[in-house]
């Protein structure tokens, strides 16, 4: 599982590589928590990613916790069809802003 | 480990022996005939030395006499000597005094002189040489205790010639050849054929001069005015030379391997007092220790090894792991105690969470227009599925299935708040919606480990079959209409509880007629996973629903679980399989 982090002002642009499951989403965690400080937008970017399970949904819902106490916005672009489906079935769909 | 076995051990005492005795006695050898040699040697040389010195005191002795004579005159004096023989070893002077008085007072010193003397001085002269001669051999024959001392004529005409002999026994005569033999004696040959004017001393053994033994014979000759004139030679018993070698030779060498077998047991014992009797007690205790783990043996007994080296520190740290292997031992009982107190706890509160659950069936035996039966098989000691069921009021029967995040005891912690919360609002006569609105608020509140379930939560209207539904992130519930088959729902999905406050619920409604059957489940039934890594999944759930014969609720899940259980083989059990059925009749 890769990730690359861009920051740009307060704008963070996270893209994701590979499988986001019980044993790689402490590694995004660990990243992306620390950098997630003022940041007012932030855009994660899906087109690699192949499996999500519970595990990373609970990463994804821990920065939106964040970004919803700092006043800020969570946007996930490019989410293939069966992380489309994961994030319909668990209700992520609704919390979240899909693109 | 028992010494029966094929361990093939050797005292260390005698492996160092076994090296170090035969290096030793290769030394002692070495040293032995390396003392030989050069005991011979230096025996030779000092043999020679002697003989030598003996020979030149002769001649020393003759010079000084003959010194004045030239060379004519030693001519007549050797030739005289042949002739006269024997007769020069008389001692008959008579008559002869006078004359030689009177020629004295004439005499030049010439040989002319001499040879005009008469008769009688002549032989007089002659004999006086003669004299001269014996006397000095005589005089060294008796100091050295030669076994033989011949003087004889090297000059040409005479060579060979005896001039004097003296030996016990077998003497030869004067003016007689010598009685050797030449080719035996290629030095004394050399000797007298040469013309050798260098008084130098040789050396030769044999065997057979004088007589049959083993002699050292020594020759030496005399030269005048630069020419070889006579050779002594001087014959040594060769046989008294060696009892004397050889006891030196003895003597010494029994020193050296006496000390040799001295320094050997020394060492042998320093090395048994320092290495091996230290490493044998150590072993020893080591082997006692493995059958009966006594560490104050091992410390007392490692006390008493009191070699300053390193097996000295090897039996302080010997005792020091003994005591290590006590305490870790120690240690390890008190963590073993632990760990059953610990399980013996975690057995109690799985036992406390299954009672929670509601368990006994026929749940409602007063109410035979429904059948309802519900299962729950935790993966670990404690879960955090669980499923509920219970009236609200006499028409509206409330059922909850729900899979808290996680597992083991945080799980099955939030498992019970979860459900308690839900129960208390639904006994408040709440709607679904309203249920998971105020629930979820409530979970998401002191809820720092963020921690959340997934929930389906249905209120069934009895009299007329309608269910009131909320999905809360939840699996799609799977419902049979009678004359049909088993078909997922795909229900609208709302967001988990304990998530985010606010999250919006919604809820939806459908009418399950009478005959028709709902069945619920959590995820572990549809992510059971087998040795190959293959999940259960939606269609083989389907599948399972449909293919079984079953006549109850029961016995439908029955036969699910068993489809899992076949499934799934000896692959180990993930997830809590959480299932509940309810059939309207």
């Amino acid at each position: 599982m890769k990730t690359e982090i861009l920051k740009t002002k307060n704008r963070l642009d996270v893209s994701i590589e590979g499988r986001l499951d019980a044993v790689t989403s402490p590694e995004l965690e660990e990243k992306l928590m620390p950098a997630l400080d003022g940041i007012k937008t932030l855009v994660f970017d899906l087109a690699k990613l192949s499996v999500i399970s519970s595990a990373g949904l609970r990463v994804l819902l821990s920065a939106l916790k964040v970004m919803d106490s700092s006043g800020g916005t969570l946007t996930i672009k490019n989410a293939s069809e069966d992380v489309r489906k994961v994030f319909r079935l668990t209700g992520f769909l609704e919390i979240l802003n899909v693109q | 480990m028992e010494r029966g076995k094929k361990y093939k051990f050797r005292r260390l005492f005698i492996q160092i022996s076994m090296i170090v005795i035969p290096l030793f006695l290769l030394t002692a050898a070495g040293i032995a005939v390396v003392v030989y040699n050069t005991t011979v040697k230096g025996f030779l040389e000092g043999q020679r030395s002697l003989m030598s010195r003996q020979l030149e005191n002769i001649v020393d002795e003759t010079c000084v006499e003959t010194n004045t004579f030239s060379s004519e005159k030693m001519d007549w004096y050797f030739d005289k000597l042949e002739e006269y023989g024997s007769k020069v070893l008389s001692t008959d002077n008579e008559g002869s005094e006078d004359e030689l008085y009177k020629f004295y007072e004439t005499d030049t010193g010439s040989v002319s002189d001499v040879m005009n003397a008469p008769e009688s001085v002549q032989y007089r002269l002659t004999k006086d040489f003669f004299d001269i001669l014996y006397q000095a051999a005589l005089k060294s024959y008796m100091n050295y205790g030669s076994k033989k001392l011949f003087m004889i004529d090297a000059s040409e005409g005479h060579k060979g010639m005896v001039i004097c002999d003296l030996a016990e026994g077998n003497i030869q005569h004067i003016g007689e050849p010598l009685d050797i033999d030449m080719s035996e004696h290629k030095v004394l040959e050399k000797l007298l054929d040469s013309d050798n004017n260098t008084m130098e001393a040789v050396f030769e053994r044999s065997s057979t001069f004088p007589d049959e033994g083993k002699y050292y014979i020594a020759y030496f000759p005399i030269v005048h005015e630069n020419r070889p004139r006579a050779i002594i030679g001087v014959v040594y018993d060769w046989n008294s030379f060696n009892e004397a070698l050889r006891s030196t030779l003895m003597q010494t060498i029994i020193i050296c391997v006496g000390a040799l077998i001295i320094v050997l047991i020394l060492l042998q014992f320093i090395i048994y007092r320092r290495a091996t009797a230290p490493v044998s007690a150590i072993q020893q205790t080591i082997r006692e220790y493995t059958q009966d783990k006594d560490s104050g043996r091992v410390v007392s007994a490692m006390e008493r090894i009191k070699v300053k080296n390193e097996l000295g520190l090897l039996s302080k740290d010997v005792s020091e792991l003994a005591r290590e292997i006590d305490y870790y031992t120690g240690e390890n009982i008190k963590l073993a105690a632990e760990k059953e107190r610990v399980t013996a706890e975690l057995d109690m509160a799985r036992k406390i969470q299954a009672d929670q659950l509601p368990g006994v069936f026929p749940a409602f035996p007063e109410h035979s227009e429904f059948d309802i039966y519900a299962s729950m098989t935790p993966a670990k000691e404690v879960g955090g599925d669980f499923y509920d069921f219970f009236f609200a009021d006499e028409d509206h029967l409330v059922l909850v299935i729900a899979d808290v995040s996680g597992k083991g005891v945080p799980a099955a912690l939030f498992m019970m708040k979860s459900m308690n919360l839900i129960k208390d609002h639904a006994m408040m006569g709440l709607s679904p919606r309203e249920i998971t609105e105020r629930v979820n608020r409530m979970l998401c509140r002191n809820n720092e480990q963020e921690m959340f379930v997934t929930a389906w939560i249905g209120i069934l209207e009895l009299s007329t079959g309608r269910v009131t539904a909320v999905n809360a992130g939840h699996e799609f519930p799977a419902i049979k209409y009678p004359d049909g088959k088993f078909e997922l729902f795909d229900d609208d999905h709302c967001f988990v509880l304990g998530g985010l406050e606010r999250t919006p619920y919604r809820q939806y409604s459908f009418t399950l007629p009478k005959g028709g059957t709902l069945f619920v489940y959590t995820d572990g039934v549809t992510e059971a996973t087998n040795a190959e890594d293959v999940m259960f999944g939606e269609e083989r759930l389907i599948g399972a629903l449909n293919k079984t014969e079953a006549s109850s609720v029961r016995e439908l899940l029955e036969s699910v679980h068993a489809e899992i259980d076949r499934f799934v083989g000896d692959a180990p059990q993930y997830d809590d399989l959480t299932m509940l059925g309810i059939k309207l009749l």
